[in-house]
This record gives C-alpha cells, structure tokens and sequence, in this order.
C-alpha cells in the first residue's frame, strides 16, 4: 500500500516536472539560480553546495535600498566557482558617497550528493580584496523529491556574525582604518573568530517559479554601525521566476526591513546559441585502383598547372589560403594558412578532402604545413589510403593514423608560390575600448574605428601598423590624477586612452624566424604599442608534441608621446626614471582538460623583478576565460591600492555567436585596478600564443572537428 | 523563426556585421552575406505557398523525369531542422554514399551505409559519425536479435560526445511499399534501442534482396527523427 502510493507521487512528480533542465546523474546537485552575491545557490543572502552547470558564465545584479552588488561568475570546473564582484554601498564612509568595493569568491564542491548524503562545498567570500565582504563558510545541500533542497551550514566572518555558537582563534571586525592598500590575502583570517549557523529551504513550484527561505548569520554590522541597514529578523524570503533558461528575476525581503531585487543573465560557453553552420566540407576523393600506378600525369605540364590551379581555387572555397606546393611523383606537400577556422583541424581536415579530390591517383602520401606569418608552423601527414578508409569511421581512428612533426624535418618543404609575396591585407572594424572601476564613473567607454595592415613580405618579414579614430564615447571625462610611487609606467594610460586621434596605435616591422628544430624566434622594433616604442626580440622552444614550452623574451623601450603619432617622450616621469630595458623568462604548459598555465619570470616596465602567473581555461569553440597575479619585489606601500596586480582575461569568439568560420574575437583584461607594479609590454605577435594552437596538443583537442 | 526571433536576428546580425568590419581577405566572411542572411530570413513569407511536401512530390517527379534510371534517389524529411528535399549520391566511398540536394547548389550533406544514416554535414547539431554495423546486418538479413549501435556528436567546445546503445531488432509485418519509381512487397523491421539517458525506436521497410526502400531513423537528440524514402 504505501510502496503504491510513493509510486503513485513519484508518477505524479514526474508528470508534473517533465524535464528538469538542471536534474544531474553525477550528484553535482546543479542550479542555475544564485544568490544576491550572484553565486550558484538556491538561497538568497546565503551559499548552498550547489554548483551550476559547468562552464556557465553568469552576470548578476542585486539591488536593494542603498546597495548595489554586480558579479561575474564562472563554473571553472565542475566543482570550483569563481566569482568577481563590483559593489557599491551608499553613504557607507563619509569619504564617498557611494563606496565602490572589488572583490574575489572562491567555492569547491567537496563531495557529491549521494542517495542518504548531501553535496557538501566550502567556500571563500571575498577572500582577495578589502574584506569588507569577508566570510567562509562549509555548507550541506541535499534533494528531496526533486523540487525540495535543504541546506544547512556553518560560517565564518560576516556569515559568522550572528548568533554564534563558537569561536575559533580571533579575528578583527571590518574597519576602513584596518583595510590599507586591500587587494591581499588575508589568510590568518580565514575560518578564524565567531562562527555561526545558517541555512534554508528552496523549493520549485513549477520549472519557471520557485521559492525560498532562510535564517541568515549575516548580522550586517558594519552596515549598521554607518547607519545605512536596518535587521529586525534573521528571516529572509524570496520570489524567483525564471522567463527564459538564460534569465533569472527574483524579488526578495531582507531581514524584515528592505525588499530587494535581482536580475542574472547566464550562458554556457559550451552551448553556443546557434549550432555550427559552415557549410558540409567535400567528400574524400576515393581512387579508382586503375590510376594509382598511372604516372602519366608527371611528363604533363599542362596537367599539372591545372592540378595545382584547382587545388588553389578549391582550397579558397573552402576559405583556405593556398601559399605553396610541391607534388611528387608520389607525394604532395602543401603550404596553407588558416584564417577562418578557430579549430585548425577543421582546417587540416578540408585541406585533406581538398588534396584527396585534386592530386592525381599515384599519389599516396599527403603533407600539410601549416604557415603563421611567413613560418612554417607544423606538418601533417596522411597516407591517402588511411583518408579513403576512414572517411566514415570513428574520429579517434583518423588521430591516430595522422603524423605531427616539425615542418623543418621535410626536404620537399614548398617554397611559397611565384608573386605570393609580398601580400597586402588591411581591415577596417569598429572597438570598443573601456575604462572600468574609477569610483566617480565606474564604467566608461569610447568606440573607435580600427584600421589594419599588414604588409607580408615572405621569408617572416612583415610590416604592419594599426590606427584609430575615436567615434563617440566618454573616456575622455576621465580625470584621475596619477599618484605612484613607481615610474609611471601604466597609471599614465589615461592619457593616451582618452586620444580622439587617428593615432598610431602600432607601427612595427617584424622578423619572424624558425631558428631550428622546435625553435621559433621573432625580433620586431618601432612603435610597439599604444604607450611604448622600442625593440622585442624573442626565441621559444616548443616541439610539436610537447605540451610544454619555455621562452625569453627582452625588450628595449622609450615611452611614446601622448598623441600617439611619432615622436617620443621622456622616460623621467614624478614617480622616477622609466627603464629601458626589461624582459622575462617564460614556461608554458598545456594541461589535457583545456587548462594553460603560463609563468613569467623576470623584469617589467617600472624596473621591478618579480614572476606572474596565468591560467586560463581555454575552450575548443574559442573562448577563453583566465586569471592572472603578478607579484615583484614592489612593497604593497610602494605598489599602492591593490597592494599586487591580478586581473581576469577573457576572449569571445565571434564564431561562437553566428555559427560561421571566421576568427575574429574580442578580448581584454579586467583589472581592479591598474597600477605601475608588474607590467609588461604589450608587444604583439608573441610567438607562444602564435604557434601553440597549430601544435599538436591543441589539433588533438579540437579533432572532432577534423571530419567536419 | 517567428516574428519575434526574426526581429531579435537583426541586431544581432547587425551587432555580428559590425565586428566582423571588413577586410580584404578573400577567405574571410564578408558583411554583405550577413546581411544577405538577415534579408533572407525577413523574407521569409509567415505562410509558404506550397507545402514541404509538394516540393518534395515535385522534385522527386522532376528528378526521376530527368535523371538516368540508374541515379540513386531519396527523398528526406528532417522536421526538428526544416530540412525536407530530394537527395542524390555525390560521392561513394565502399558501402558509404554521401548524399546531397538534387538539382541545386547546396552544401549541405548526409552519409548512408547501405541505407542507414551515419552521419549528416551542416543539417545543425550534426551527426559526425556513427557504428551501425550490428543493427544493419540484422536489418538487411531481415532477422531478429540484439546488436550494438553507436552515435557520434559535437558538443559545443568542439569535442565528440558517444552515445552507445543497445537495440533490440524485431520484425514486423509485411507492407507494400509504392514510393516514386518503387513498388514493391518489403518486410517492416523495428529496431528498439536503449541508451543512458533516452530510448528511441527505428523503422525500416526491407525487401527480399536486404535494401532498404523506406525508414525512419533517429539521428540524435538535438534533430530528432529522420524520414527515408527511396524514390528509385
């Protein structure tokens, strides 16, 4: 009877909840909703174990009376979150009207949830910054049915104000006095003094309508010792109603005393909105067996003009540029560029369907070398046979058929083809440029016109230049007097930003190089970037194989002027002498899941030594989300706010977004604040960034698209 | 695409064109086909004059008017991604023919083994490949038993996802099938699989000689079920 009636409400249940979006097999326990700091939960002011779901990309903003908290959140991997936030608290210091606060959010899911256990997370809040936010907290989730979660948990700094039960060790209560140059860790801090329980209910109603409610820790006192927050009662409910699977609406009471709302908008780097629609590549070329021994075709020049000319026309339908070619008797070799597909085994894969269809039938072996301005890059090799055999199989087959190796190891290596050089490319688009977390505007922006040429002599040679003109935007209102202590080396980027121009912003000739075997070089000397001119040179070492690689780098430079055309400032500035030279060592390492670790190690702009180190999740589809530290032997006094500079980086495809082949993306890097300590020059064409994809590593992680 | 997405498309064709600027590039994606695109897809009358099916049932009868009689031809109905045409065999690689429209330009494509489907090119979240030999055998043999099945997809970050499954093939009754150009007696065969996550059955209508004159098969969750007649 009672084993009747759970199967009758499982049945109900399931009827009910058709397909719930977030239901998740691995035990992740999943959601799409966060919470006012705009991390995964299903709370309102409080954390849960839930993770969302992998690679999702969140921006939120909440709102109540007086308080304003906007955050960027990322799954990292399937159990770490990360999150950077922008607030503003009203009337908080009689030094601003409003105060502007960056800060970090770290979470781990430490255990899955089972069937009689809960997931289990711990989590950092504001753990890299002023610490006004500051608080941990390890806290249990668990499902029941499958619209009810329970969380309870235990938490440490603001989540351990009120009520506490206990204390661990001490820890001082939040005062701007105490915050100095902010932007550190304040390890001894963490899971230290009062700790506190919390916890809550949230439950779906229907798949767009859901409710929640919890007994919050948060006792806000630093809010309301500056008078800016009422808290009656540690209850706090809320109304969430989700209109779409990429927007979340919720509207919430707080503490009895202030209602509030919260907007997020979501994407998962791994959905792109619009299936991938380039067009179906060619079938292979299948011979017949009666040409494989027919070597006619070799004392026909005629012939093989026509080979080699609709080998080039077809190459270009499939938006491949053909740069050179030699065919043997038995072999072919040719050298192409890629400048429309992201993944450069969709590349190979064409060019192959390409050869297959063009190369006459005693042909049996087919190289591609792929070339990067003017250097060969990488060589594929395919037995033609393997193509025809396993045009249709399983992707891994074709993997594993397929040779890498450094282009320099082939004799037949083409030269480019007659009046390939010098080549002239130019491009005319709009971009955007902005200016972030100056605490009377906190988001500024100009749009500009961005010409660019490249001029590719051959040989690696390549002269190329960018200019723009500002079209409309604010940056100029900018008005932050530089106060560094250091050589002002960036703090002075406002007054180069703000520029209507047309300036210069790059005019370069550049040599790239293959110095040897897993050797690549580059030396490029003018106007560098948009503040410095100089001289770079460079050499890194990556075998095709390898998934690690080390480089140096050393650069000569002399600030521009603040115009942007050609002439050059004084490198004295109020901060001290601006060094000419600087340089670094680098490793590189390509770890199998996406992960790409970079370190740095050596010199930069103001004369400080010092290491940085990047990491960065980076997406077969394009995208590219990381973070970076620097740290060198600057003092956190001499350094300045912020006390070291970090920042996170991202590049968006503009492929993801339409489905087409095409490369261009947008990037930039978010800093909370833009210091003298750590920098270094912004050359382009560093060779890492340039070879890496086109290496093994990086083919074999997109080789799905090989076929495609 | 209703009114309303069709109005959303425009900025962001809009926004898209703007990025891509342009260039001289010959490989590159020019802003005029975006706007090509967007016009297009404006165009596109709310209530098409005729049907899918009487453009199907007019190019079958124009391609089996004018082709040679040995010209493999089918007919396709894919409604999850609108994709309702004529195909012919554009190339033959051992038991695989990879089919694409008949009389017109247009690159997009889909590959049989002996008339199952094992993959399909720019139809949307394409099939990259599949292993259909176990359920195929059975098919064309025309004989009940069990077999493995095996799917093959992009995900969106570029990596390939399987999807195994275990079908169960069965047979059923005996149909007359009178398709284009085809007439004759075949065997309904079913094939009933059963994957981690979802099940699905398919349905093929096999002659005595094992081809495969007519058939509904799953080609995946993101473009459901495709239709297969052979017009020849």
């Amino acid at each position: 009877m009672i084993r009747k009636s759970v199967l009758f409400a499982s049945v109900l249940a399931a009827s009910l909840v058709p397909f719930a979006s977030w239901a998740d097999p691995t035990g992740r326990l999943l959601t799409d909703r966060v919470n006012t700091y705009g991390v995964p939960s299903g709370l309102i002011d409080m954390p849960t174990a839930e993770m969302a779901p992998d690679a999702q990309v969140s921006i939120t903003v909440s709102h109540f009376p007086g308080y304003t908290k906007n955050t960027a959140t990322l799954q990292i991997l399937p159990w770490i979150t990360g999150s950077f936030r922008y607030s503003g608290i009203k009337d908080l210091t009689p030094v601003f009207d409003v105060y502007y606060d960056r800060s970090f959010d770290v979470r781990f899911q430490l255990l899955r949830e089972s069937d009689y256990l809960p997931a289990v997370a711990v989590g950092l809040q504001d753990f890299l910054g002023t610490g006004i936010y500051s608080g941990e907290y390890v806290v249990a989730t668990k499902e029941f049915g499958n619209r009810l979660r329970v969380t309870g948990g235990v938490g440490w700094g603001r989540l351990g104000s009120y009520n506490s039960f206990a204390t661990i060790r001490s820890r001082a209560p939040f005062t701007f006095a105490a915050v100095g140059t902010g932007g550190n860790f304040n390890i001894q801090d963490w899971f230290a003094g009062d700790m506190a329980l919390f916890g809550g209910l949230s439950y779906e109603i229907t798949d767009k309508l859901s409710l929640a409610a919890e007994y919050s820790s948060d006792n806000y006192d630093f809010e309301i010792q500056q008078g800016v927050f009422k808290r009656s009662t540690p209850w706090n409910f809320a109304l969430n109603y989700k209109p779409t699977k990429n927007i979340g609406l919720s509207l919430f009471s707080l503490h009895g005393e202030e209602f509030g709302l919260r907007a997020t908008l979501s994407l998962n780097i791994k959905e792109p909105p619009v299936p991938a629609s380039e067009p179906a590549p060619l079938p292979i070329g299948v011979r017949d067996p009666a040409s494989l021994n027919d070597l006619g075709w070799t004392l026909d020049k005629n012939r093989q003009a026509f080979t080699q000319e609709t080998l080039r026309q077809l190459l270009e339908q499939e938006r491949i540029t053909l740069e050179g070619v030699t065919i043997g008797a038995r072999t072919a070799h040719v050298r192409v560029i890629n400048g429309s597909y992201i993944s450069e085994a969709q590349a190979l894969g064409r060019t192959f369907r390409v050869l297959s269809r063009t190369m006459p039938g005693s042909i049996e072996t087919f190289r591609v070398t792929l070339t990067k301005s003017g250097i060969p890059v990488m060589t594929t090799t395919f037995r033609r046979s393997d193509l025809e055999r396993l045009e249709h199989g399983n992707e891994s087959e074709a993997l594993a058929a397929a040779g890498f190796s450094d282009s320099l190891s082939f004799g037949d290596l083409p030269d480019p083809l007659p009046g390939f050089y010098p080549s002239f490319n130019w491009s005319l688009s709009p971009k955007p440029r902005f200016y972030t977390f100056d605490p009377q505007k906190p988001f500024r922006a100009d749009m500009r016109l961005v010409a660019t040429a490249d001029y590719n002599l051959g040989r690696g040679w390549v002269v190329s230049g960018e200019s723009s003109v500002k079209l409309f935007g604010n940056l100029n209102r900018i008005n932050r007097p530089p106060n560094s202590r250091l050589p002002h080396v960036r703090v002075n980027k406002q007054y180069y930003n703000t520029r209507y121009g047309p300036t210069i912003d790059r005019l370069t000739i550049a040599k790239y190089a293959r110095l040897g075997k897993d050797l690549y070089g580059r030396f490029t000397a003018g106007y560098l970037e948009m503040m410095y001119a100089g001289a770079s040179g460079e050499v890194l070492w990556k075998p095709v194989e390898s998934r690690l690689a080390l480089g140096a780098e050393v650069n000569f430079v002399n600030p521009r002027e603040y115009d942007q055309m050609f002439g050059l400032r004084t490198r004295q500035t109020p901060g001290g002498i601006i060094p000419q030279w600087n340089g670094h060592l680098s490793a590189y390492y390509q770890f199998n899941n996406g992960f790409e670790a970079k370190v740095h190690a050596g010199r930069y702009l103001a004369g400080d030594w010092g290491a940085t180190l990047e990491v960065a999740r980076t997406f077969g589809n394009g995208w590219k989300i990381g973070a970076f530290a620097t740290k060198t032997n600057v003092s956190a006094a001499d350094f300045g706010e912020g006390s070291f500079d970090k920042g996170i980086f991202f590049t968006v495809p503009l492929a993801w977004a339409i489905g087409l082949p095409i490369k261009n993306s947008y990037s930039d890097t978010l800093r909370p604040l833009q210091r003298d300590g750590g920098q270094r020059v912004d050359v382009s064409g560093r060779l890492y960034d340039m070879v890496n994809q086109s290496h093994r590593p990086g083919v074999a992680d997109t080789w799905g698209k090989f076929w495609r | 695409m209703t009114g309303l997405t069709r109005m959303l498309a425009g900025p962001l064709m809009l926004a898209a064109m703007v990025l891509t600027g342009c260039s001289n590039s010959k490989t590159d994606i020019e802003p005029f086909e975006l706007v090509k695109t967007y016009a297009q897809s404006l165009r596109q009358p709310s209530t098409p004059p005729i049907s899918n099916e009487q453009i199907i049932a007019i190019v079958s009868q124009k391609a089996l008017e004018t082709t040679e009689p040995d010209t493999p031809l089918i007919s396709i109905r894919i409604p999850e991604v609108e994709f309702y045409n004529v195909l012919t065999v554009i190339a033959e690689n051992g038991p695989h023919s990879t089919w694409a429209p008949w009389g017109i330009v247009d690159r997009r494509s889909m590959v049989t083994k002996n008339g199952m489907i094992t993959a399909t090119r720019a139809l949307g979240h394409d099939l990259m490949s599949a292993n259909v030999d176990g359920v195929l055998a059975l098919v064309q043999a025309r004989e009940e038993g069990a077999a493995q099945y095996a799917q093959r997809y992009l995900n969106g970050a570029s990596q390939i996802l399987e999807a195994k499954s275990t079908c169960e093939v069965s047979r059923g009754y005996q149909k007359m099938v009178r398709v284009g150009g085809v007439e004759r007696p075949a065997l309904q065969m079913f094939s009933s699989c059963i994957s981690a996550n979802r099940q699905f059955v398919d349905l093929f209508l096999v002659d005595a000689s094992g081809r495969i004159l007519e058939s509904r098969q799953w080609i995946g969750p993101r473009m459901g079920f495709a239709t297969v007649q052979s017009l020849r």
